[in-house]
């Protein structure tokens, strides 16, 4: 290519960028499409997924828990003019378009393990929704021998009877479950059951021993159910040393799990290794646990006996650690 | 370096120049725009819109005494908005016929809803304070009522500043509750709007068509939670919350710098996001809110293309199905 050839390409290549930064969209009103559809309304950030829902399930060392299922409406951009019969069904063949379109390498779940529930919905005469939702569920029993990876469920509609037809845009939601493995005592989604927490009148005697740390404020401060007052714990040094350690003064058989509540998310421990010992000599790791709230409520998959509870602080606030209350949940 | 190459840069520098300058957003006078034309299917189509279940758009609207630009002018408001509330006044045919005739158009063919705006108030009101004080709420708002009815309009907005007035504090909420036997969700005629702005309420939430807070230069999705969270213990649940920018203040930019839920801080268009847009894709962790909307709406029409803020917040939060 010549010289002459470059600058007139060159200046070609500048005034379309001029052009093309002038590129502006008119937001408006369209016309409907007469049309059903689904829609998840809250997902309207810029970064997130229409109609993509995740789940998170868990393989635990004793079971598979996590929400298992979801259930969504369709809709219709105008009245239907009869009722409209809606047929929904999961789709796996989209999972490989999926993955091009947006880079990603989720797996297909085997269709055995997926069951729809309600998949023909109904939009009445003169309405804009359906009366009932679709429910696309998982089988936990069944999913218990999965790998350990991210699967993708899309679900699309498959017809409509009557006038109206099927949205081209906004025909179909993804559901991500996320399979992960817990191998520690701690739940990471608690349950609703935790257990009873123990009087402040039971907890009166409880104190507690440091080690590169030390409590400023009154210790009995943490167990008193008075959300009031607290104590400042500084830390001098993050190593496998630095401990918290509450001694009960009396094994408890039948632990569920510890409460935390500390000052607020701006005063709390960030990562904790937790442990229980009956001795205080003989330890047993029960987790890590990663939390940014100002309540850490840890519970235990099986129950712990214990009279030592240790707390290995690896991160915390900036601000510092205020705890205000201490207790422990039985069963 | 040579001649020839010290012209091609000159050129090529002008001509970038020029192109940069044809960009230019800013507001210009002389730009003349062909009004739209559209057909019944369009408006029978926008009215089907505003009777779904979606994201309200809502917004203060100040100006109307003036005809020259449609930015001044109720035809002139964005098809897709649902709720136009009076800051202005409420325009009457032998004052105002141009904006009268103007209103009942966008009510009847367009689906907009027009409110009365007024400060609830009667400490000043001597016929209402000559009362005893047991039949005051009942006077006061009777007279409102009949504002709404004798003018044709959708219902009324309360901005609630509270500043002592008798009729503020528990004798607001007595007010709701009367107002809410006639008009709003629980009254006889749920077709006329409740609407409450400004300082949050003690009670009688569950009288109310909206609550819109006043969340002017918001910083983002964690404020707006907040605010909202206040307002849920209260009563409120999400599809009646409606969030505004002073957007009269922040059109040229549509709002303040916002930062989403997730730490974005980047428009849907590029560049910086604002507020207006911030408001109408946020939703509270309860679930989906009722709507967004902006203070002095009108000083958008000014944006290129006019409305453009309003426009694409409607767009972000209701996308269009295809």
């Amino acid at each position: 290519m010549n010289r002459k050839m470059k600058y007139a390409l060159s200046l070609l290549a500048v005034v379309s960028f001029c052009f093309s930064s002038c590129d502006e969209k008119i937001y408006d009103f369209d016309s409907l499409t007469e049309a059903v559809y689904v829609s998840s309304p809250t997902a309207t950030t810029v970064n997130s997924k229409p109609n993509f829902f995740t789940i998170d399930i868990f393989k635990t060392p004793f079971s598979v828990i996590g929400e298992s299922s979801i259930k969504f409406p369709v809709r219709s951009t105008v009245p239907a003019k009869s009722n409209a019969v809606v047929a929904l069904d999961v789709n796996n063949n989209l999972v490989e378009q999926f993955n091009q379109k947006n880079n990603t390498t989720y797996s297909t779940l085997p269709s055995e393990l997926v069951k729809v529930v309600n998949s023909q919905l109904t939009i009445q005469i003169g309405n804009y929704l359906s009366k009932d939702s679709v429910e696309i569920s998982i089988d936990k029993d069944k999913i218990a021998n999965l790998e350990v990876k991210d699967y993708l469920v899309p679900v699309e509609i498959k017809s409509v009877t009557g006038h109206l037809s099927v949205s081209g845009n906004m025909n179909k939601v993804y559901l991500l479950i996320k399979m992960k493995e817990d191998k520690d005592n701690i739940y990471n989604i608690n349950p609703s059951d935790k257990g009873t927490l123990v009087s402040a009148n039971d907890r009166k005697t409880w104190s507690v021993s440091t080690v590169n740390s030390s409590i400023n404020g009154v210790v009995t401060n943490l167990f008193d159910n008075n959300m009031s007052n607290y104590i400042y714990y500084p830390i001098n040094s993050f190593d496998d040393n630095t401990s918290f350690v509450v001694d009960m003064k009396k094994n408890y058989p039948s632990l569920s799990g510890i409460l935390f509540r500390f000052y607020s998310n701006s005063y709390n421990f960030r990562k904790a290794d937790v442990y229980s010992s009956e001795n205080n000599t003989d330890w047993t790791l029960q987790g890590v646990v990663e939390n940014n709230s100002g309540n850490w409520e840890i519970i235990f998959y099986s129950k712990v006996s214990a009279r030592y509870l240790k707390f290995i602080p690896r991160i915390v606030s900036n601000s510092g650690v205020y705890i205000n209350e201490f207790n422990v949940y039985t069963k | 370096m040579k001649l020839k190459n010290i012209i091609t840069l000159i050129f090529s520098v002008l001509t970038l120049a020029i192109g940069l300058a044809s960009c230019d957003t800013d507001v210009e006078n002389l730009q003349i725009q062909k009004p739209y034309t559209y057909s019944d299917k369009y408006y029978e189509d926008l009215r089907a819109y505003k009777k779904s279940d979606h994201v309200v758009c809502f917004m203060w609207f100040s100006d109307y005494l003036s005809s020259h630009s449609p930015g001044l002018r109720f035809k002139g408001l964005p098809d897709s908005l649902d709720i136009c509330s009076l800051w202005g006044g409420i325009p009457n045919p032998n004052d105002h016929p141009l904006a009268y005739e103007e209103m009942r158009f966008c009510q009847k063919v367009k689906g907009i809803k027009f409110t009365y705006v007024t400060f609830p108030g009667v400490s000043k009101d001597k016929e209402i304070m000559a009362l005893p004080e047991g039949e005051r709420v009942k006077a006061y708002g009777d007279r409102l009522l009949k504002i709404v009815y004798d003018n044709g309009l959708d219902g009324m907005d309360l901005d609630y500043e509270i500043h002592g007035d008798w009729m503020h504090g528990a004798n607001f909420v007595k007010l709701i509750e009367y107002l809410g036997q006639y008009i709003g969700p629980k009254g006889k005629d749920p077709s006329k709007m409740l609407i409450v702005d400004g300082y949050d309420i003690d009670g009688g939430y569950e009288y109310l068509t909206y609550f819109i807070s006043q969340a002017y230069h918001s910083s983002g999705a964690n404020d707006l939670q907040n605010r909202f969270n206040s307002l849920h213990s209260l009563g409120l649940d999400s599809k009646r919350y409606i969030v505004t920018e002073n957007i009269g203040d922040y059109y040229a930019t549509g709002g303040t710098p916002f930062t989403e839920v997730d730490g974005n801080t980047q428009s849907g268009l590029g560049g910086r996001l604002y507020s207006l847009e911030g408001m109408a894709r946020w939703n509270p962790v309860q679930g989906r809110k009722g709507g967004f909307g902006g203070f002095i709406g009108q000083r958008d029409y000014n944006s290129n293309p006019a409305y453009k803020w309003f426009r694409y917040g409607i767009q972000c939060a209701n996308p269009s199905v295809k």
